[in-house]
């Protein structure tokens, strides 16, 4: 079993990993191949992520391998690899390895600074981690979701940010509200006060066809472009989510009613070569 | 008696304080007719730091005390000690610059954060002066812009001072580094790390974390990163290094030591003999050497008692073109030493005692219960650990490439001994 890689993007990994120490405090990494995901299930709390990153958008000389198909499953203290990602910050180099101290196994983060002297001067953090057998996850199953009543184009995440910051202090739930029409609406409601906050001219994305089946008979076509759908979502989540604002280029929401609210969250643009895309599941409350 | 000290000298003595403040809350004052040496001693007799001030750091010098308060014999010696944070909170929020130089330094000036704001004020020079008699205290005068006086009096009583034992002579470990490269290497240590290591590997000085927490039944999750930073030998101004001696320090002390160092803008130089025996970390400023500063640190003592001779190679290396300082491997490094700076021996001096004492003996003796578990396994793990410290991609050989799925997996199969899982597996897995 054998992983270790160089990190071409720092940045993009370095808040990706910031973001995800809002979710929850222990990552399942999942190395395969051509593709990295990091999967966030927190005990009793409801947001879930599951990112898939396409290898080069943040590694380069990628190396995995394993007798169960070079797929390499870790479990890793987030907050641990935020400080140290962070700490590498403005090195000239960083790599990450699976390696091995006293029969613990460890993620080692190495990161070389040139020095005034022409020297190189090498930091190494040491990760506890937990290595996972394939028969363990393979019970861990991604959420399904019926198909949504609802997909939009988010607007700029900082301000949804601003806002859902501010609404967390005024109630614990806050309502989220979207149409086909490229209309959102995020709002609270507290004996003392009402507030929504309103955003119109959105995009709403086209259904790809070679992926549904009848787009004339998707539950988002038959509806009324101008019915809202509501949720109803925990203040503190959505807040935690919107932590990715920093690296988010594009967010599609999809709104399952009575169910979830699914978030796509694009760290790429379209135009980008490799495509590296975290989903949100987060749970709605029926109060 | 009075001191005075001008705007020029009082960032470095705000940093004084502020630094010799980590190793322990109080600090002892021994003024004598030619100085002002500060000093303090934390709780455990484990740290020590002296900063001498001679007369050439102030404006104004003078002394004239009233003759009870001496003490010693050598020479009339004034010794009293305060408590370090009200002389932090004092020196907050003041800018020392002259006018002159305030926009370039605003930022860096302690406590300055808010720099902008009407908080922080310009002092010119602070004036310094001892009462006795109905009323103990420092007074400290701060002379500000606009002619605002700002005085405060910070209470003292007269103690003992104790210092401690340090014969340079005797280490024939030393290494001198740039402070500033030293403070940016040691701020990747995590926040929970207690202690650090210091050994010589293939040319490069190791510096590792260490931290009590690492328990070995306890979740292995929860268990804090450990750091290690290799620093290259070039980097150093001069090294002369047995290999395989390896010391063990607090790093809170380490730190205030480089911090200062730091702060002053000098370099820091370290002598030390072996495990078990204090570590000397030493710097000065000033073309009359006015700030000159001692951090005498114990050092864990090893499981094994090491007999130099009996060591690997040494390393020597110089950053300049003194080859004095090179000496054959078996000599004593003594005639090297006296090039350096004169050796202090300080003395252990308590009022009126001539008799000196080991002040780190008690310390060194007691064998820490978590010794010989952890020692041992860090110096094995630091040999298997050299594929950690060379530079760029590691080696492909490093990594045993492993045959099975990971039960069966020769390396990793042995290390999933623990049944409990944290979130992702909180969920009810009826499968596995």
């Amino acid at each position: 079993m054998r992983f270790k890689t160089r990190i071409s993007n720092l940045y993009t990994l370095t808040r990706l990993v910031q973001a995800l120490d809002r979710i929850g405090k222990f990552c399942w990494l999942r190395l395969m191949p051509e593709t990295v995901n990091f999967i966030i299930i927190p005990d009793f709390r409801m947001t879930q992520v599951w990112a898939v990153l396409e290898v080069e958008t943040i590694f380069e000389e990628y190396v995995v391998q394993s007798n169960a198909e070079n797929v390499i499953n870790l479990e890793i203290p987030v907050d641990n690899l935020y400080k140290a990602l962070r700490s590498a910050a403005n090195a000239s180099d960083s790599t990450i390895r699976l390696s091995k101290k006293n029969n613990q196994p460890l993620l080692s983060l190495s990161t070389t600074w040139s020095g005034r002297a022409f020297g190189s001067n090498i930091v190494t953090h040491n990760i506890p981690i937990r290595v996972l057998s394939h028969s363990y996850v393979s019970a861990i199953k991604e959420p399904t979701a019926p198909e949504p009543d609802c997909h939009i184009f988010f607007p700029n995440l900082n301000i949804l940010r601003q806002v859902a910051d501010k609404y967390k202090n005024m109630s614990d739930r806050v309502i989220i509200s979207a149409n086909m029409s490229g209309e959102l609406q995020l709002s609270v409601s507290t004996p003392a006060a009402k507030v929504t906050t309103r955003w119109k001219d959105l995009e709403n994305p086209e259904l790809d066809p070679s992926q549904v089946d009848d787009i004339n008979r998707h539950p988002s076509q038959t509806r009324n472009p101008k019915d809202f759908v509501h949720m109803r979502l925990d203040a503190k989540d959505l807040v935690n989510m919107l932590r990715i604002s920093t690296v988010a280029r594009r967010v599609i929401a999809c709104f399952c009613e009575g169910h979830a609210l699914v978030l796509y969250v694009y760290i790429t643009d379209p135009e980008d070569e490799h495509t590296a895309v975290l989903t949100y599941y987060i749970s709605t409350y029926v109060d | 008696m009075e001191f005075v000290v001008s705007n020029t000298n009082l960032r470095d003595l705000s940093r004084i304080f502020l630094n010799l403040s980590r190793i322990d809350d109080a600090v002892n004052w021994e003024i004598n007719k030619d100085q002002l040496i500060l000093t303090t001693l934390n709780s455990s007799r484990s740290g020590f730091g002296k900063v001498t001030l001679t007369k050439k750091f102030f404006d104004k010098f003078t002394f004239h005390p009233d003759t009870l308060f001496l003490t010693g014999f050598v020479s009339p010696t004034v010794r009293l000690s305060t408590q370090i944070k009200p002389i932090l909170s004092i020196f907050r929020n003041k800018i020392f610059e002259s006018t002159l130089l305030v926009n370039n330094n605003l930022n860096t000036n302690a406590g300055a954060a808010e720099s902008s704001s009407k908080k922080n004020v310009v002092v010119e020079n602070i004036q310094m002066q001892i009462t006795s008699g109905k009323e103990c205290r420092v007074i400290f005068k701060f002379n500000c812009k606009h002619g605002v006086v700002k005085t405060y009096k910070i209470a003292y009583e007269q103690t003992q001072t104790l210092h401690a034992v340090f014969d340079k002579a005797s280490c024939h470990n030393n290494w001198q580094i740039n402070s500033k490269i030293l403070k940016d290497l040691i701020e990747h240590f995590g926040q929970k790390t207690e202690e650090l290591t210091i050994q010589p590997v293939q040319g490069r000085v190791l510096l590792t974390s260490f931290t009590e927490e690492v328990v070995h039944n306890k979740d292995v999750l929860k268990q804090p990163t450990q750091t290690t930073v290799s620093i290259d030998g070039k980097e150093f101004e001069q090294v002369s290094l047995n290999e395989g001696i390896i010391i063990t320090l607090s790093l809170k002390e380490f730190r205030a030591a480089v911090l200062l160092a730091e702060s002053l803008g000098t370099s820091i130089a370290s002598y030390y003999s072996v495990s078990g025996k204090p570590a000397l970390f030493t710097f000065n400023k000033g073309k009359f050497m006015e700030i000159e500063a001692q951090f005498i640190l114990a050092t864990v003592m090893g499981p094994d008692d090491f007999d130099e001779s009996s060591l690997g190679a040494r390393w020597q290396q110089s950053g300049t073109a003194n080859s004095s300082l090179l000496v054959p491997e078996n000599t004593s490094a003594a005639p090297a030493l006296e090039n350096e700076a004169p050796s202090a021996s300080i003395g252990w001096q308590t009022n009126g005692d001539a008799e000196t004492s080991r002040m780190f003996h008690s310390t060194l003796d007691i064998p820490r219960n978590e010794e010989p578990a952890a020692k041992p396994s860090r110096q094995t793990t630091d040999e298997e650990n050299h594929p950690l410290f060379l530079e760029g991609m590691p080696d492909e050989t490093e990594l045993m490439a492993f045959d099975n799925d990971v039960a069966d997996d020769a390396e990793f199969g042995p290390t999933q001994h623990e049944q409990t899982y944290h979130g992702i597996f909180s969920q009810d897995d009826t499968e596995t």
